[in-house]
């Protein structure tokens, strides 16, 4: 069950040649550098494009493509969020979800009015496109596409064309979403922080091949991997809000017995919730320092080391039952003697609370 | 009635009116699929359509009649098959004058249209097929409106011009009261007969229609309606 898909295409200078399957519902990132076919890709399972012979694409038992069929792409059950809003500009914003709700597949989606309120409309739910700001317009696309009732969302960074402060008004708006839809969502992205934010599992590519793919979170814990060694890149520890203090620090659960402390907005007790740990913010003693203002303090064993080269290496930290990656230069390496088994203090501060997760 | 339009005039005022309502009407069902077809086309086939469809552009009118007034022939194969399907014979009818302008006005429509297709936003009708609307759909619900100006253009293009014609239905048509003399034909016989006072309400008429007719066409084109070819 899931979207299945191999998928070859030579065109230009990009070669592509993937293969990946989704598992019932959730959000799978497709992650890398911008040209490396990530959107060609959303495309051929569109139906916008046409993969090479060998391509093969399937949603639940439904074939769209393989050597012998092609299903166009108004009769693929599935629904398109572009980088751009491309609303129809001579309908409002209410038109042009009735004209998705006009041509919805089945009865199960949500209804005009739900996403109005949903997605916060209501306010320029009748002014044209062209009177909407990016942040709005690009609501009432994402609006649009979920009111088509589609069993497979697809997601071209549509956060890309946005500034700043609507991008962060929509990502809370489709981590929330992301609890309550039903259905597959293939999400486009090279920026790190909304994949960490939004995905269950990933894709990662480059060049048009697969690297690797599996649950983010696994990815996130491999220092071989270029998804772990960006300036931004950072573990993902999923746990369970258990506690709070009286200067409103809230206490996270990760796996059987770690314990970390996190400031932000206080969150209700035993909500899974996912924590991020830029690698930055990680640093490594020997002994657990006392008299610091850094509140998380654990102790660790070397797991492994990687060289980045330019003197930056990545210490990858086994952390009870958790992985910790840890940014730290090759002096340290050097000076700390750091190496497989060695025990040490991971340092960490900065931990963001992504949100009530799972 | 005074005397500076006479009821012969009158008669050909009609007929030309008629001949320019029935030629934009068949114009507009057959130039909005060839100008839609030739838009999205990537045939290599297509500069030769397009140089067909514009040459009455450069072709002067009588090499147009010339070869329809002899296809039109009761002898011939489209005179033998029209006598046939309707009894009457097409070369000097005002059937023939339908066809004549409707193949002479094709380049004033089909490039007008051709033009608002080509930048009618292709992204736009992809979204629109990610949500199951079918190529058919998309042309009914986004096409047509985003298009409605040039459509309007078009229409009033092909109307002008038919009203303007006169080569070709000297050509094809002759001058039969009624059945084929038009206005522009009504004015050459006025000017022939040295009859100048009436030859110049005719042409101060028909100077005044084109102007009215160009003058709407040019504000529309300053006024676009909303979404036409942008997108957001």
């Amino acid at each position: 069950m899931g979207l299945s898909c191999k998928i070859v295409l030579t065109k230009y200078n990009l070669s592509v040649d993937v293969a990946f399957e989704t598992q019932g519902k959730g959000i799978t990132a497709i992650y890398g550098p911008s040209g490396s076919g990530k959107t060609t890709i959303l495309k051929i399972i569109a139906g916008i494009e046409r993969g090479d012979k060998g391509s093969c694409i399937s949603l639940d038992n439904t074939v769209w493509q393989n050597d012998k069929t092609f299903t166009p792409t108004h009769q693929r059950q599935l629904a398109y969020v572009f980088q751009q809003p491309r609303l129809f500009s001579h309908l409002t914003a209410r038109g042009n979800l009735a004209f998705a709700h006009a041509r919805r597949r089945s009865s199960n989606g949500i209804s005009i009015n739900a996403a109005i309120s949903q997605f916060g409309l209501s306010d320029f739910i009748d002014q044209y496109p062209d009177q909407l700001s990016g942040g709005q317009a690009q609501r009432v696309a994402i609006a649009r596409a979920l009111v088509s009732a589609p069993d497979l969302l697809l997601m071209d960074e549509p956060l890309a064309a946005l500034d700043d402060k609507s991008r962060h008004e929509l990502l809370t708006l489709l981590e929330a979403l992301h609890r309550q839809l039903s259905v597959p969502v293939i999400y486009v992205s090279h920026q790190l922080e909304e994949v960490a934010r939004l995905a269950d599992n990933a894709v990662l590519i480059d060049q048009g091949q697969t690297l690797a793919q599996g649950k983010l979170v696994d990815l996130c814990s491999q220092p071989e991997l270029s998804i772990a060694q960006q300036s931004n890149s950072a573990s993902l520890w999923e746990g369970i809000v258990s506690g709070q203090d009286e200067h409103q620090l809230t206490r996270v659960t990760v796996g059987e017995n770690t314990q970390l402390w996190v400031s932000g907005k206080p969150v209700a007790a035993d909500l899974p919730v996912r924590l991020r740990i830029p690698i930055s913010a990680v640093s490594i003693s020997l002994q657990p320092t006392q008299h610091s203002s850094i509140i998380n303090v654990l102790p660790a064993t070397v797991a492994a080391v990687v060289k980045l080269g330019f003197g930056k290496s990545i210490v990858k930290l086994a952390v009870n039952d958790q992985i910790l990656l840890a940014s730290v230069t090759d002096r340290s390496v050097a000076e700390l003697d750091l190496k497989f088994g060695k025990q040490v203090f991971a340092q960490v501060k900065g931990v963001a609370l992504l949100t009530d997760y799972g | 009635m005074n005397e500076f339009i006479s009821s012969n005039d009158l008669t050909a005022i009609w007929l030309t009116l008629q001949l320019a309502f029935i030629s934009t009407l068949v114009l507009l069902l057959i130039s909005i699929p060839i100008a839609w077809k030739l838009s999205r086309s990537k045939s290599r086939l297509k500069p030769l359509i397009e140089g067909l469809i514009a040459l009455p552009l450069v072709l002067p009118p009588t090499v147009i009649g010339f070869y329809l007034l002899i296809s039109f022939a009761p002898h011939s194969a489209l005179g033998q098959t029209w006598h046939a399907l309707f009894d009457s014979n097409l070369a000097f009818s005002f059937s023939a004058l339908v066809i004549g302008s409707v193949i002479y006005s094709l380049p004033f429509v089909v490039q007008p249209l051709k033009h608002t297709f080509d930048h009618l936003s292709y992204e736009l009708l992809e979204a629109a097929a990610t949500m199951g609307s079918s190529p058919s759909d998309q042309i009914r619900h986004l096409v047509l409106p985003w298009s409605r100006a040039g459509i309007i253009s078009a229409a009033m293009l092909g109307f002008a011009h038919t009203i303007g014609e006169f080569g070709i239905i000297l050509m094809i048509g002759g001058n039969i009261p009624g059945e084929t003399q038009v206005l522009s034909i009504a004015l050459y016989d006025k000017v022939e007969a040295l009859e100048y006072a009436q030859a110049h309400w005719l042409a101060a008429g028909l100077m005044l229609f084109s102007l009215t007719m160009l003058t709407t066409l040019y504000s529309l084109q300053a006024n676009k309606p909303r979404g036409s070819a942008s997108w957001v």
